[in-house]
């Protein structure tokens, strides 16, 4: 009893709390672990932080019953559409397919053209300046005059190279040229002369001004090329749902098992007639599309759909037959990945008073450790089953904001005008409680667009502006979080799992394997690595998970030197050469007995990777290889914040500065780690 | 060396030919686009374009002629530019693209090792700890981000229009070439201060601990004449050798300020041959830079013989 008591005081110092010791050391590392923890917070909590579906909610759901209806009939109609016309359908697709790669070659061409233009009107820049300086010095020196002509000739070659852009400025240029050449013939400067050379000034200001409205015209061009090539976008994806008869014909029966919940419980066993017709008269036509007798089954088709829509019908729904009702659209929306998440932030800040409960009944460091991660898993999956079987499968799918506008949080005038005002009940006492920003994250309402900050006070409430299109920024910042600080996360994982195997293999065996490997890792090394991840995703498309996927294939040599490194040195040692002759397996000696050893330097590699990984996402979004629209990340809301970067500055500074202090933190802790780990550098 | 050249040359060649989309699809879209020339392209051009860039063979065949011509640096014509060759294109490039770089590793260099050297002698002060996380910050904003708004502040009608936006060209004037480089060379070296004057500080660090600096501070030498003569010139060693590893991250680096700053190097030719798919020169390009980094590689292992001689090439 007493050696326990003694063993339960005592406070064993291992490896690791010493370098959490010389860590903590540091106020800046400890500051920047808080703020990384608190960037992961947000994201974490991003839908329940800034949504635009409150988070308690209750009333009756009038718009909800009828925006269900007639996304039903909707369904059916589509449904029905993408049976009858599926061969049309294909060929459709392809057509639109070729119309928008079209448009991306044209806004290719018109966007070099406009850089040819950005490079002429520098030299016309230039070319201005000299004029100036020359009538200052007068057309004399027989030097200046040779310059002189060289620049006008350069000038007309690049002219030349513009084609039809120019035509009307090289009529310009080409009275400039005479006229120039003729004053460069005289021999000292006079008053006669410099009358001629505020002409020609006059006319390089002209020129100056057709080229800046040249490529004005163009970028108006290209904007509204990009729209196009958005509409046909948009038309190929519907292109697309419609060719999926298959999903269609799901989202009949979800749409109808939506209708159930705002009514009451006669009205619900009416569509549960409707569902079970629907599944019979879906299950038949399942099978061969091709094979479908499509006169039949139009007919038979048209007879469910009337008969539906007779009954189930809004506009038959008497008002005393809608149930109030409580529901939770901000928590129902959540992923499944969401939640683990959550409850894994939650398990963490209940950690000290789960360990005060355990170490009651257990002493052994290792079996407290078994005992919370067993603790963390049965949490995870009892939560995880029970919310996923609890929530349906589809959220609410209306405006919540046209659903109910008196709420606690956001009673400004300006939202009631999106009020519906054809509400079916009064909404006496009804409430809803909105997350502390209740904007989606593409919730975009164009006549409130380009708004500067708010103070938390003003009305509006758009703490950090809106966008081009109105949406919140804040709300954006917040979500693109997750994806910013998650492609660091997951890339770096990524390489380090490869490097460490990599690097273990080769250090560990030696030999020719190691041989190989280095090889490998010397090919890798030698190509650039951002041009590297430019190119491949380029060709691969850009998406989330490729920019994942590619930094962690392409970057993982760090990782693997260095820990090849660890077991050159490790593998000799005395632990080891014990574990083997206990006849110990290569597997459990690398990853059991050698890698926890050389694991430090990797740890701050890794840090240091996040930090750099981040900063290849957000370069990738800038130059428009990133996470694409309308999904947010930071480096993607700076590319798009770019244009007009002063007027409203708000666009482009607050994701950069969340760039920014979010790697800057990463460096400082990789840095204060490094210290931390390195011998040679303690007292 | 010979396994490691192989390689490059077969991951720069497959890199290219896995990509979905090649330049004989772009051309066939073209055709039925309304160019400027409103030229039509016929089936038979494209047939004979195919034959002409062995476009029809299988892949190894496709690799063995690319590789027998690019030993001697013969790339070939580009796909995309007609008429011009990719040597052509590249040489034009090359040069803007090494000099920037060199300016921006001697910058580097220049204001980096002082750095080092000085929060090293006041290790662990305010000095020390304000230089470490100034350069953390510098080190950690995107550098596109910092050139949008140089560019915007320092360059624009409405702010202070002291430098030009755009354009560059290596047969300007010696004072026109920085008034048009300073931009684009303060944003491709901010972010290097950090990782060198770091590197700096920790191999100053290990030589200042070392026993033969006690022995000449007990000998009564000056602090000055301890830290410059006997310290820093050991330290330099590593410092050196990075030089190789940082040349090629500057070229693969460059392409987001070549873009901003519409400098027409390595960076931007790339870029574009990338997005019309011009085998040829993004191929050529990988080829050539890699190939740069390992003759780096070379050289700094050379360089560490010379300079430390208790190392010997075995």
């Amino acid at each position: 009893m007493k050696n326990i008591e003694s063993q339960k005081n005592k406070k064993i110092e291992t490896y690791w709390s010493i370098v959490w010791k010389q860590f903590r050391k540091k106020k800046s590392a400890i500051i920047s672990v808080w703020i990384i923890v608190f960037f992961f917070f947000i994201a974490i909590f991003a839908p329940l932080l800034a949504n635009n579906r409150p988070l308690i909610l209750y009333t009756t759901y009038g718009e909800h019953y009828q925006y269900n209806f007639e996304s039903f009939m909707q369904n059916h109609i589509n449904y029905e559409k993408s049976i009858l016309n599926y061969k049309d359908n294909i060929n459709k697709q392809k057509i639109t397919q070729d119309k928008f790669d079209r448009f991306k070659n044209e806004i290719y061409s018109l966007n070099q053209q406009n850089d040819r233009l950005g490079n002429c009107y520098s030299e016309l820049n230039d070319f201005y300046t000299e004029l100036n300086n020359l009538s200052k010095k007068g057309f004399g020196n027989n030097l200046l005059k040779s310059s002189l002509k060289e620049d006008i000739k350069s000038f007309s070659e690049e002219k030349d190279r513009l084609g039809e852009c120019f035509k009307s400025i090289n009529s310009i240029i080409n009275r400039d040229n005479k006229t120039l050449e003729n004053n460069v013939n005289i021999k000292s400067p006079s008053e006669n002369n410099i009358d001629t050379i505020k002409k020609l000034e006059s006319l390089v200001d002209k020129t100056k001004k057709t080229v800046g409205a040249n490529q004005l015209t163009l970028e108006e061009k290209m904007h509204k090329i990009n729209a196009e090539q958005d509409k046909v976008n948009i038309q190929l994806v519907q292109l697309k749902t419609r060719l999926n008869y298959k999903k269609s014909a799901k989202l009949i029966l979800e749409s109808l098992e939506e209708l159930k919940f705002p009514v009451s419980s006669n009205v619900q066993n009416e569509i549960e007639k409707y569902i079970e017709k629907y599944q019979l008269f879906l299950s038949k036509y399942e099978k061969d599309i091709y094979s479908i007798n499509l006169g039949e089954f139009k007919a038979e088709s048209d007879n469910i759909y009337n008969e539906a829509v007779n009954n189930l019908s809004y506009r038959f729904i008497k008002a005393s037959d809608y149930v109030k009702k409580l529901s939770f659209p901000a928590i129902r929306a959540l992923s499944f990945l969401d939640i683990i998440f959550m409850l894994t932030i939650l398990f963490f800040m209940l950690l000290p008073l789960i360990n005060k409960i355990i170490k009651q009944y257990f002493y052994d460091r290792k079996r407290i450790f078994w005992v919370n991660v067993l603790i963390y898993f049965v949490l995870i999956t009892v939560s995880g089953i029970l919310f996923v079987s609890i929530r349906s499968n589809r959220f609410l799918p209306t405006d919540y904001k046209k659903l109910l506008v008196s709420n606690f949080l956001n009673p400004s005038k300006e939202n009631d005008l999106r009020v519906n005002l054809d509400k079916i009940i009064d909404s006496k006492d009804d409430y809803a409680i909105y997350p502390l920003i209740p904007f989606g994250v593409n919730e975009n309402v164009v006549e409130e667009k380009y708004q500067g900050p708010k103070s938390f006070w003003e009305k509006g409430r758009h703490f950090f502006g809106t966008d081009s299109t109105g949406r919140d920024v804040l709300s954006r910042m917040i979500w693109g979080a997750r994806i910013s600080l998650s492609i660091g996360f997951v890339a770096v994982s990524i390489y380090v799992f490869i490097g460490i195997i990599f690097g273990a293999v080769a250090g560990y065996f030696g030999g020719w394997v190691d041989m190989i490997i280095s090889r490998i890792i010397e090919i890798v090394i030698c190509f650039p690595s951002f041009f590297l991840i430019l190119t491949i995703i380029a060709f691969v498309g850009p998406s989330i998970w490729n920019i994942m996927i590619i930094i962690g294939l392409t970057s993982w040599t760090g990782i693997a030197r260095l820990v090849r490194g660890e077991f050159l040195r490790l593998r000799d040692q005395d632990f080891v050469v014990a574990a083997r002759s206990l006849g110990v397996p290569n597997f459990k000696i690398i990853f059991k007995h050698i890698l926890p050893n050389g694991l430090t330097p990797v740890l701050v590699s890794a840090t240091f990777g996040i930090a750099s990984a981040m900063l290849i996402e957000a370069g990738l979004s800038f130059l428009g290889f990133g996470v694409r629209e309308p999904d947010p990340s930071w480096g993607q809301m700076i590319s798009k914040g770019q244009s007009d970067a002063l007027t409203y500055w708000w666009l482009s500074i607050i994701p950069g500065l969340a760039i920014f202090i979010s790697v800057t933190v990463y460096n400082l802790v990789g840095d204060a780690l490094r210290e931390a780990i390195d011998p040679r550098l303690k007292e | 060396m010979i396994p490691t050249f192989i390689g490059i040359t077969v991951i720069s060649f497959i890199i290219m030919h896995l990509a979905p989309g090649n330049p004989v699809d772009l051309m066939e879209q073209k055709g039925g686009q309304v160019t400027a020339k409103k030229e039509q392209i016929s089936y038979e051009s494209i047939r004979e374009f195919r034959r002409k860039y062995h476009l029809d063979k299988p892949l190894y065949y496709q690799y063995w002629i690319w590789v027998k011509k690019a030993i001697i640096f013969d790339f070939g014509d580009s796909l995309i530019q007609r008429g011009r060759t990719v040597n052509e294109l590249l040489w034009e490039k090359m040069g803007v693209t090494v000099v920037l770089s060199g300016i921006s590793i001697l910058i580097i260099y220049i204001i980096a090792i002082p750095i080092g050297v000085i929060s090293s002698v006041s290790e662990n002060t305010l000095l020390d700890k304000t230089i470490t996380i100034l350069l953390f910050m510098l080190y950690s904003l995107p550098s596109f981000f910092v050139a949008i708004w140089l560019i915007n502040l320092f360059a624009s009608k409405e702010m202070l229009d002291w430098f030009p936006t755009q354009g560059f060209s290596l047969s300007y004037s010696f004072g026109k070439f920085f008034y048009h480089l300073a931009l684009p060379i303060f944003c491709m070296t901010f972010a290097g201060y950090a990782y060198l004057s770091r590197q700096m500080r920790g191999s100053m660090l290990e030589v200042l601990r070392q026993d033969y600096i006690r022995t000449a501070r007990a000998k009564g030498l000056s602090e000055k004449a301890v830290v410059i003569k006997h310290a820093m010139k050991n330290s330099m060693i590593p410092i050196i050798t990075i030089a190789s590893t940082i040349f090629p991250a500057l070229i693969g680096g460059n392409v987001i300020i070549e873009i901003i700053f519409n400098i027409p190097g390595l960076g931007r030719l790339s870029f574009d041959a990338i997005l019309s798919r011009d085998y040829n020169v993004v191929m050529a390009v990988f080829y050539l830079s890699s190939l740069l980094t390992l003759v780096g590689i070379l050289i700094s292992d050379i360089l560490y013989v010379v300079v430390n001689p208790k190392i010997t090439f075995d």
